[in-house]
């Protein structure tokens, strides 16, 4: 019956079991018996019946010594071809083996074989004998490599074939079996490129984080003691793993004390008590979101953090969304302490000490406030940072609206929960909790958080940039305080503006209410047209709001500039990757250092003095193209003009403009005349081509669009280096 | 002579007024044939092309669109040189648009400085007219503006809607093609431009004529 079995299968569970067979060294040394049968639970495919694991594994490791009679006798019992097929796992080799030993009986050793010199080595001497090898080369020594360990496994399981039987059907002998038998043991590890299959497998479960981060996920090695040490493509998402593994032995959050002000709070440290699930947890995390998504639906404990971590998010998976609405928060009650253990810590600014935040215990989240506080500054009184998610924004949406109400109600009944609150209690705090992390992005990108700065890694290098300090010095609330003093100004209206006392000051006054106003009409005429299409700036975002602020605050701000066209693209890009004090602080370094000031500035000089110096590079660098466009009395001033005023922030694409402003922040308007030229550069045979005005036209402007931005941001730093000279 | 008829004519037509009367949408209409719902608001200038056929002359018209707020103004200087006729737009739904004529039209004549201030070819478009909810700028308003300030000519369009815009923009061309040809009795320099290389020749003409005599002399 059982030879009946499909051969399919068998080598399905064979060839992976062979893999995990002796290799290497193991091999070198002679095995003591010819047959070695093992028996065990096959690892790879356990549903798999253990019968059909048993192996005859001809250079395994040698301990494993002796015969069971079970496995004799299904042994004996198959049929030789599915023996043959079954070791050798090629179907093929039962036709090509039955000509040396279909009639062989099985059941009892050779007494060659159970002799200790009858090695490998002879056995193949022997085989090697039979065959017919013409070519003798590294090919032919690989196939005859193969065909001896095949060899050698025929005689195990046929211990009856004896060498002497295949000796006498051997026609002639042509190889040096010395210099083949030297080479064997490399040369006979068929499996190798198994095995090398398998190491990129391994590689792609480390990739999110790195061998080196889940090796401290998993064997809780040594914890990173600053957060420079932690590499940075694991910065962003885990920081509350990073730092649970940091902190120590856990801590109760029962213990918790929230005094009224809701700033001290006291710990006392727990033992570990799910340490190996936790670990196990974290990694799962770290992988896939469809594995993650796996992971909801087979009920797997999560941690919170896990959900947000970005790497188990970033891939804006429908499949994660699906999963965490499907979250059934009884099922989270039972892995409350793990939740709790791992609450995320509070960095409070000013304080170097980090507190570990409890939603639970507390039954006000700070979250709630800036929420309540208004549609405009969401960040604006929270103390604790956390990565910011872009795929859940929809969610976040419905959780806004939700927790609106919600904190109408909270506000009736403030006060500390007990440490062990009822379970309707619990529920809605973990429903806060879970909140907590859906709410309003203060940036759009979708990239990594930067943990310092409410705005993505990218723009943390701009501010890094702007401030010329190394990053620990410079305040997360640097461009906060200055962005809430603006928006206090702005709201409290032009009246307090003007101070100054007398007639010069009541001058200055009405001067400044009408600039303001004036700006404001400005720029609601503008933001209509600001890309609308984009889902961050379109009618009735955030994003939207968020621009008519920071631009009325850069009007304040500059009151001899006020708001000019141009700007708004501009803004609109830079909190693409930030949140508004942070696009205000850059818009600031770019006025000031940049020299911006001057382009929007009354008559609009930085704009000529940019405009002559891109002509006569212009004129050096590509001179063919300025004679081909003179003839088409095309000046290329218009386009100039237009990217001098908005940076390139209307052409080059949202996502990209990162880098872009990262060049330009540090090479300054070198780099802006380099992309330029680059840019014209590229466009130049295109342009050649064309014959008729408007199509040169069309063509500059469809040419900008199309073009590939990141490739050309990054070439032209490497182009005309001449520049300054 | 028929040769010299039958070639294109290029004029320039420099488009102004206040920022979000619909000057890009006008001129996208009359080029393009299609209403812009979501654009962006011109930066510095912009220009495009049209080819029309106007009493049985081809005309390249090069169209400047051009920004609307204050501070582009200063760009001005370089956008409206060498303009053969103006259309000043504003927003018949916004009063001060209409207020910001007189502004647009002397920044115009002080940048672009024409050589004929007075007679000078302005079209004055009040732009919106879709817009009917009883508070748009009414035409007799328009009208006796237009006719305080040197007999301007008046047309109400609308781009939404396709009213009257290509009228508007053909009565701009005509009007810059008799200015055009008024120019070109009145400015013989650009002729004397263009016969230079004639002059050339007629030297080498000369030259010509002049090796001979030498050989008679010698």
């Amino acid at each position: 019956m059982k030879s009946k079995e499909p051969k399919k299968e068998q080598f399905q569970y064979f060839k992976p079991r062979k893999v995990n067979g002796g290799v290497g060294a193991k091999m070198s040394q002679p095995c003591a018996t010819p047959i070695r049968l093992k028996k065990g639970p096959n690892q790879l495919n356990p549903d798999y019946p253990q019968k059909s694991c048993l192996i005859a594994n001809s250079y395994s490791k040698p301990s494993v010594a002796g015969t069971t009679e079970k496995a004799k006798k299904q042994v004996g019992n198959m049929t030789h071809d599915k023996r043959m097929s079954l070791l050798v796992g090629d179907p093929s080799y039962s036709d090509r083996a039955n000509k040396y030993c279909n009639q062989l009986p099985i059941g009892k050793t050779p007494p060659q074989a159970k002799q200790p010199g009858s090695t490998r080595k002879g056995q193949s001497k022997d085989y090697f004998e039979q065959k017919d090898s013409s070519i003798i080369g590294s090919t032919r020594k690989r196939q005859l490599n193969r065909s001896q360990s095949k060899m050698a496994q025929i005689h195990e399981l046929n211990p009856n074939t004896s060498v002497s039987d295949l000796r006498e059907k051997s026609v002639n002998r042509r190889i040096n079996l010395k210099s083949m038998t030297s080479k064997k043991h490399n040369k006979n590890d068929k499996f190798a490129h198994l095995r090398r299959k398998q190491k990129p497998a391994r590689k792609n479960f480390a990739e999110p984080y790195g061998k080196e981060t889940i090796r401290e996920f998993t064997y809780g090695a040594k914890p990173p003691k600053s957060m420079a040490e932690i590499p940075t493509r694991c910065r962003a998402g885990n920081k509350s793993i990073l730092e649970t593994l940091s902190r120590g032995p856990r801590r109760d959050p029962s213990c918790c004390v929230n005094s009224e002000q809701g700033k001290q709070r006291r710990y006392t440290p727990v033992e570990q008590s799910d340490g190996a699930r936790h670990d196990k947890a974290v990694i799962k995390g770290g992988l896939s979101s469809r594995k993650l998504h796996k992971s909801i639906e087979s009920g797997y404990d999560l941690i919170p953090e896990l959900r947000h971590s970005p790497q188990a998010i970033a891939g804006d998976d429908e499949n994660t969304t699906e999963a965490l609405t499907k979250l059934d928060f009884d099922s989270m009650k039972g892995s409350i302490d793990i939740r709790d253990n791992m609450a995320p810590r509070v960095v409070t600014p000013h304080s170097d000490s980090a507190q570990t935040y409890d939603p639970r215990i507390v039954d006000k989240p700070p979250c709630e406030d800036s929420i309540i506080m208004s549609d405009i500054s969401d960040d604006k009184s929270e103390s604790f940072e956390e990565p910011e998610i872009e795929p859940f924004r929809q969610m976040r949406r419905e959780v806004v609206a939700s927790e609106m109400a919600e904190s109408r109600l909270a506000t009736l009944g403030k006060g500390v929960v007990k440490a062990e609150p009822d379970q309707t209690q619990t529920q809605n705090s973990f429903v806060r909790n879970f909140k907590r992390f859906f709410r309003s992005p203060s940036y759009f990108c979708g990239c990594r958080d930067d943990l310092d700065f409410r705005c993505c890694e990218r723009a943390g290098s701009w501010i890094q940039l702007a401030e010329c300090k190394p990053r620990s010095q410079i305040s997360k609330d640097y461009y906060q305080k200055e962005y809430d003093s603006l928006l206090h100004e702005l709201e409290s209206g032009p009246d307090i503006i003007g101070e100054t006392p007398g007639q010069e000051g009541t001058q200055t006054l009405s001067d400044k209410r009408e600039s303001i106003e004036g700006n404001k009409i400005q720029i609601i005429k503008d933001l209509d047209r600001t890309f609308v299409d984009s889902k961050s700036f379109g009618t009735g975002t955030d994003g939207r709001d968020q621009l008519m602020v920071v631009l009325q605050l850069i009007g304040l701000k500059y009151p001899d500039i006020g708001y000019v066209q141009g700007m708004n693209f501009l803004v609109a890009a830079i909190l693409y990757h930030s949140s508004p004090p942070v696009a205000l602080g850059i818009m600031e370094y770019l006025m000031d250092n940049l020299k911006m000031y001057y382009v929007y500035g009354e008559g609009l000089k930085g704009v000529s003095f940019h405009n002559e110096f891109l002509e006569i590079h212009v004129k050096k660098y590509l001179p063919k193209l300025v004679k081909h466009l003179e003839c088409h009395d095309i000046n290329l001033q218009i386009f100039f003009t237009q990217w001098i005023l908005d940076l390139f922030s209307h052409i080059i694409p949202l996502s990209e403009y990162s880098g872009f402003l990262y060049n330009l922040m540090k090479h300054k308007w070198n780099f802006f005349y380099r992309l330029v030229l680059n840019l014209l550069q590229k466009m130049e045979p295109v342009l050649l081509k064309m014959d008729d005005c408007e199509n040169i036209l069309e063509g500059i402007k469809d040419f900008a669009i199309k073009v590939n931005w990141k490739k050309c941001i990054s070439e032209a730093n490497s182009k005309f280096k001449n520049l300054n000279e | 002579m028929e040769k010299k008829k039958n070639k294109k004519v290029f004029l320039k037509v420099v488009i102004i007024g206040d920022s979000g009367v619909g000057k890009t949408s006008l001129i996208h209409r009359y080029t393009s044939t299609r209403f812009l719902q979501d654009f962006k608001p011109t930066i510095g200038a912009e220009f495009s092309n049209k080819e029309v056929v106007i009493n049985g002359k081809t005309v390249v018209a090069q169209i400047w669109d051009t920004a609307g707020q204050e501070r582009y103004q200063s760009l001005g200087i370089s956008f409206y040189r060498g303009a053969d006729c103006c259309g000043i737009v504003f927003d018949r739904s916004d009063h001060s648009s209409f207020e910001n004529l007189d502004t647009w039209k002397n920044a115009f004549l002080k940048h672009g400085a024409p050589k004929e201030e007075g007679t000078f070819p302005f079209l004055v478009i009040g732009n919106k007219s879709d817009l009917d909810d009883g508070s748009l700028v009414k035409e007799r308003d328009a009208q006796q503006w237009c006719a305080d300030n040197g007999n301007l000519e008046y047309i109400e369009t609308s781009a939404k809607d396709n009213t009257s815009v290509e009228e508007a923009f053909t009565k701009l061309i005509e009007k810059g093609m008799e200015r055009e040809k008024v120019n070109l009795v009145e400015l013989p320099d650009r002729m004397s431009q263009k016969n230079k290389t004639v002059n050339l020749q007629r030297d080498v003409a000369k030259d010509v004529n002049r090796k001979p005599q030498k050989k008679k002399c010698c």
